[in-house]
């Protein structure tokens, strides 16, 4: 590990789950696994990228590490204070050092507040600035989102999708973070008003050293925008590397699908794409050993031509497949590629490469 | 399914739709024409608001009314025009001729009913047969779009299957019905990237498979460029650029379409900074005069032609049309319906065509 001023936030071995309850019996023996052991580190002033599909645990990792869910087991450490057990007042002092950015900018603003009031809460709740001075400061930061100073009187329902998702940013910005959560801050937007919202929060980044964790499923964001890319699946970290080498040698063959899958926005492409069967499995249940071996296409492609001790056969999506037993019974843990030290992935059938 | 025929399947032809609210008349789609082969996907591309969703529900005579309401234009399929078909005759159209799939397939799945269910009661709106053997043909389409276990499925409840299996049975219900066009409202939208291209190649497979014409709606100009062969795009309520995909993706001409190539984040090409449309969608009520692009459009901001008249879509190449002042040689341009098959500049045949008068149609 690097010097712990050079990493804003980490995680280590990060668990959340949630107790399904049986109506009947009222009791809890199945946990949906959201979050399964995650590590991760931000490094100040750069971008971290979180990447998954629906149901990854992606979301939630994000939100337990602002605190808004707390851990099962793990711990978060900000800034080189473990986080994640504080209590209720010591944690404020925290949050205001961190701050989150919603995916939706209609359901994230108070539709009976004016903007102003909506930017200067973070203010008043953590004391920083003194009543009389917060418009002139509620004025500043408007403009440093792109938005007029007179917005500050009207209602949020008066903006486009665009400009309330700045009026989100501002009131992130207002308690000074350090850190910023992006948890798909894009993903409402159309395509020409995200572009300017993601160029927004790059000069942001740069102007104010602001670190990002920014949780996406848009595979094409995250590369556009991220130092470091993390791809997650049903609750566990499966590739992490610098982004240009995660994009340009993805080794997992997860991760490999997933790039493979996004559509190009070139005619006639779509060739070539790598598929995967069937959907993700539930994180109530999730598959024994290697989380993915059961859409997997490269145990599948091995297990052809393995010999029979050493194939495992499953139901997939109606049909008997055969795997690599290996991808069944251990779950494979995060290490580094061999030529690149920095780049990590969790598969047993590409271990030592 | 190889019926060669060089007549288009659907063709929309000046078509506009208001919505009449307290604060106004709100022309959603205005004067917009296009056309869609057998056999072939179209694409209306546009960003929220932009009239695209507005164009699909006009064609299947969805508007609710009041406040809705189709003000001209013709949609001719099979040789009858939709809007002035009796409601009966309509009815049988609806999800008979012509399917809709839309973006968040548990809306327009009943939760209270088997798939089953609801798969037999399309069946049997739309062809006559018994329940059993509805069931049984129901079952088959199951197994067409590729739904694993299918007897089992159609006893099953719309939540308890994945966003991925909803939009299959979905596209079941509408090969069930043996329609010949499927009108999908981004139908990936809500579904993950490995999901998506499931769907993708499942609904051109079918095409392949079914002779199935596709008139897909999206914002996502990824999904255009692998799915479609002609595309129109459109911005506040008009069409503003139209050609087939490869052309449209080489050589746009619109500057809102170049806008929203130039702002589009790719895989595998890093750059500092995206770039960006200035400003944003112009509100409905009160749309900018002369061309309704020209406030954010970075040459006709300050051109006064720009500013004043309202520039019509005409041919600027081989089946490419484009409504921009300031597109390489539009002025010289024809005037040619974009409704019209094919539309090559150079063949007398189309010029004379698209010559002849085609407003005034309609209400």
């Amino acid at each position: 590990m690097s010097r712990s001023s050079d990493i804003i936030l980490s995680v280590e071995d990060l668990r959340t789950y949630f107790p399904v309850r049986s109506k009947l019996l009222r009791t809890s023996r199945r946990f949906v696994r959201a979050v399964d052991g995650v590590n991760l580190s931000v490094r100040r002033g750069q971008t971290l990228g979180l990447v998954g599909e629906s149901g990854s645990g992606k979301t939630t990792a994000g939100r337990t590490i602002l605190g808004l869910i707390k851990p099962t087991t793990g711990r978060v450490i900000f800034d080189g204070n473990d986080i994640s057990h504080l209590s209720r007042r010591r944690f404020q002092t925290i949050r205001r050092r961190m701050q989150i950015i919603f995916q939706d900018p209609v359901s994230s603003l108070n539709p009976r507040m004016t903007v102003g009031d909506i930017v200067a809460e973070p203010l008043a709740v953590h004391r920083i600035v003194p009543r009389r001075d917060r418009p002139r400061r509620v004025a500043k930061l408007l403009e440093q989102v792109g938005l007029a100073e007179q917005y500050a009187n009207r209602y949020p329902h008066e903006f486009s999708g665009g400009q309330r998702q700045r009026i989100g940013i501002a009131r992130a910005l207002a308690s000074e973070p350090e850190l910023i959560i992006a948890d798909e801050p894009v993903s409402a937007l159309d395509v020409s008003v995200a572009a300017q919202i993601l160029n927004l929060l790059k000069d942001l980044q740069e102007r104010l050293g602001l670190s990002y964790l920014l949780i996406a499923h848009n595979l094409a964001v995250v590369e556009h925008f991220a130092d470091q890319v993390a791809v997650m699946y049903l609750g566990r970290i499966v590739e992490q590397a610098d982004s240009d080498a995660l994009y340009a040698r993805p080794t997992h063959p997860y991760t490999q699908a997933l790039l493979s899958a996004v559509p190009k926005p070139v005619p006639g492409g779509g060739g070539g794409r790598i598929r995967l069967a069937g959907d993700p499995p539930s994180p109530i249940d999730p598959p024994t050993g290697c989380p993915f071996h059961t859409r997997c296409p490269l145990t599948r492609q091995l297990a052809e031509d393995a010999p029979d001790s050493d194939v495992h056969r499953l139901l997939s999506e109606g049909r008997t497949v055969s795997v690599i037993r290996r991808c069944a019974e251990q779950i494979p843990q995060l290490k580094s590629v061999k030529t690149d030290p920095s780049h990590l992935h969790a598969c047993l059938l590409r271990q030592g490469e | 399914m190889t019926i060669k025929n060089d007549t288009p399947l659907l063709v929309v032809r000046n078509l506009s739709t208001s919505f009449y609210t307290e604060d106004g008349e709100v022309r959603a789609v205005d004067g917009v024409s296009f056309s869609i082969g057998r056999q072939k996907t179209y694409a209306l591309v546009g960003e929220s608001g932009c009239g695209k969703s507005v164009t699909a529900f006009s064609i299947l005579r969805l508007i609710p009314s009041p406040p809705g309401r189709i003000v001209s234009g013709q949609v001719l399929f099979e040789g009858n025009d939709l809007l002035t078909l009796p409601g009966r005759r309509m009815r049988q159209v609806r999800g008979g001729k012509i399917s809709m799939i839309f973006q968040e397939p548990m809306s327009s799945l009943n939760p209270v009913f088997t798939c089953g269910d609801q798969i037999v009661e399309a069946i049997l709106l739309h062809r006559p047969m018994s329940v059993r053997k509805a069931r049984l043909l129901g079952i088959e389409s199951l197994v067409q779009v590729g739904i694993p276990a299918p007897a089992q499925r159609m006893n099953e409840y719309p939540h308890q299957l994945s966003g991925g299996m909803r939009q299959r049975v979905m596209i079941a219900m509408a090969l069930a019905c043996r329609g010949s066009l499927l009108i999908a409202d981004e139908p990936t939208t809500a579904l993950d990237v490995t999901v998506q291209a499931q769907i993708l190649d499942l609904l051109k497979q079918l095409q392949q498979d079914r002779g199935l014409s596709i008139l897909l709606i999206t914002h996502d100009l990824a999904v255009v460029a692998e799915s479609a062969d002609t595309v129109g795009v459109m911005y506040a309520s008009k069409m503003a650029e139209q050609a087939d995909v490869g052309e449209l993706f080489a050589n746009p001409l619109h500057p809102y379409t170049q806008g929203l190539f130039r702002s589009l984040p790719r895989l595998g090409e890093k750059r500092s900074r995206l770039e960006t449309i200035s400003g944003s969608v112009p509100n409905p009520l009160n749309y900018p005069t002369g061309c309704k692009f020209h406030p954010r459009c970075p040459t006709g901001r300050t051109l006064t032609r720009c500013q004043t008249c309202q520039p019509e879509l005409r041919l600027l190449g081989p089946n490419h049309w484009a409504a921009c002042w300031e597109a390489p040689g539009y002025e010289q341009a024809p005037v040619v319906d974009p409704s019209l098959p094919g539309g090559q500049s150079s063949t007398e045949d189309s010029a004379i065509r698209g010559n002849q008068p085609t407003k005034g149609v309609g209400a």
